[in-house]
């Protein structure tokens, strides 16, 4: 089989094999008509798709403009002898202007911006103070065992040519 | 262009596109069709746009052979152990489908097994040479490779269907009988 019959033969099969498949081939119209009908359909149910997390974007952040507190109830921890709001209160007027309704009873996007701007601030300095509160208060169960009578008498130095009853009163810090 | 050219274009090589789309769906009727409604559908609607650096053919075939292995991708996410399955079953019953019944004659079926056997690279090139007769600066173009890389796939891919037709028995004797002289079919 030399390389010219190899061609040849090739092309002589390749050949065949396209009568075959024109012999199969779709008709053109039909096919073009399905397409499109296919690709209106599909479009359509996108559309919808779109549509439908739209609405729910929506709602889901009109929800959490709407009822911020509850959410941020929930998360404070009912032992906390903190008071977040004194920590940190809100800025009055703003909250003051924000709560005046616009004519009509409409919620305005002035007063959405406002309240969200409020509750951010207010969430992020409630949540601080009180994990910077749990910090320093915090002492390990066992803390108490490692206190003991007398335990002030280590920490203090006599000086010389004092009396035994002066000795107590000055402390290893006085000393440096 | 305009779409009624465009719909005239693309009628005028339907065909030849056919074809080109049942290379690129590894024969299979359904994927074919599948593909290329989708991709008259995209250069209709303006989706994929020719820009004319290409001739029209050569363009509307890497479209086709873009748009192929981008649906084939998809099936394989949707459902890769089910589609794994039922491709490897299609690939070994592809004598025995209807689809394929136009193949009944030993030759073409010796001859489309071989062509399933080769790499997806030089199968392509043999059949936009041999099929589509395109030049391999154009097959070149539509397989988005160098002109370089089009000739090493497409004379590796001649060699290799030809020893795969050569060691296929029933190919051998098939040519035994039709040749007179079986020396120069060896």
């Amino acid at each position: 089989m030399n390389s010219n019959w190899d061609e040849k033969r090739i092309r002589q099969l390749f050949v065949e094999m396209s009568l075959d498949d024109a012999r199969r081939t779709p008709d053109f119209d039909s096919l073009l008509e399905a397409g499109s009908r296919e690709s209106k359909s599909d479009r359509s149910i996108s559309l919808f798709a779109l549509a439908a997390a739209i609405t729910a974007l929506v709602l889901i952040v009109a929800a959490s403009i709407l009822f911020p507190g509850r959410h941020a109830i929930t998360q404070l921890p009912s032992d906390a002898n903190v008071q977040p709001r004194e920590l940190a209160p809100p800025p009055e007027e703003h909250s003051e202007r924000a709560a005046v309704p616009e004519p009509g009873g409409t919620i305005t996007l002035r007063l959405i911006k406002h309240r969200v701007r409020h509750v951010r601030v207010q969430r992020g300095s409630e949540e601080l103070a009180i994990v910077a509160k749990s910090f320093s208060d915090w002492q390990s169960p066992t803390a108490s065992l490692l206190n003991f009578p007398g335990e002030d008498l280590l920490k203090q130095l006599p000086r010389l040519g004092d009396s035994l009853q002066t000795l107590g009163a000055y402390s290893l810090d006085q000393l440096n | 262009m305009e779409t009624k050219e465009l719909r005239a274009k693309l009628a005028e090589s339907h065909a030849s596109n056919f074809g080109w789309s049942l290379a690129c769906c590894r024969r299979d009727a359904n994927e074919a069709e599948e593909v290329l409604q989708n991709v008259y559908v995209k250069v209709l609607e303006g989706k994929a746009c020719f820009d004319g650096n290409a001739s029209f053919k050569t363009w509307l075939f890497a479209v086709i052979r873009k748009t192929a292995a981008d649906q084939r991708r998809k099936r394989l996410l949707r459902s890769m152990i089910m589609m794994r399955a039922s491709e490897y079953s299609a690939i070994q019953n592809r004598s025995q489908h209807p689809e394929h019944a136009a193949y009944r004659s030993e030759i073409k079926e010796v001859f489309l097994r071989a062509l399933g056997v080769l790499p997806t690279r030089q199968r392509e090139a043999l059949e936009l040479v041999f099929y589509h007769d395109l030049r391999l600066q154009e097959a070149a173009e539509v397989m988005g490779v160098s002109i370089g890389s089009a000739r090493t796939h497409y004379e590796r891919g001649k060699k290799r269907l030809r020893k795969l037709l050569e060691e296929s028995e029933e190919f051998y004797e098939f040519e035994l009988g039709r040749k007179e002289n079986t020396a120069t079919v060896r």
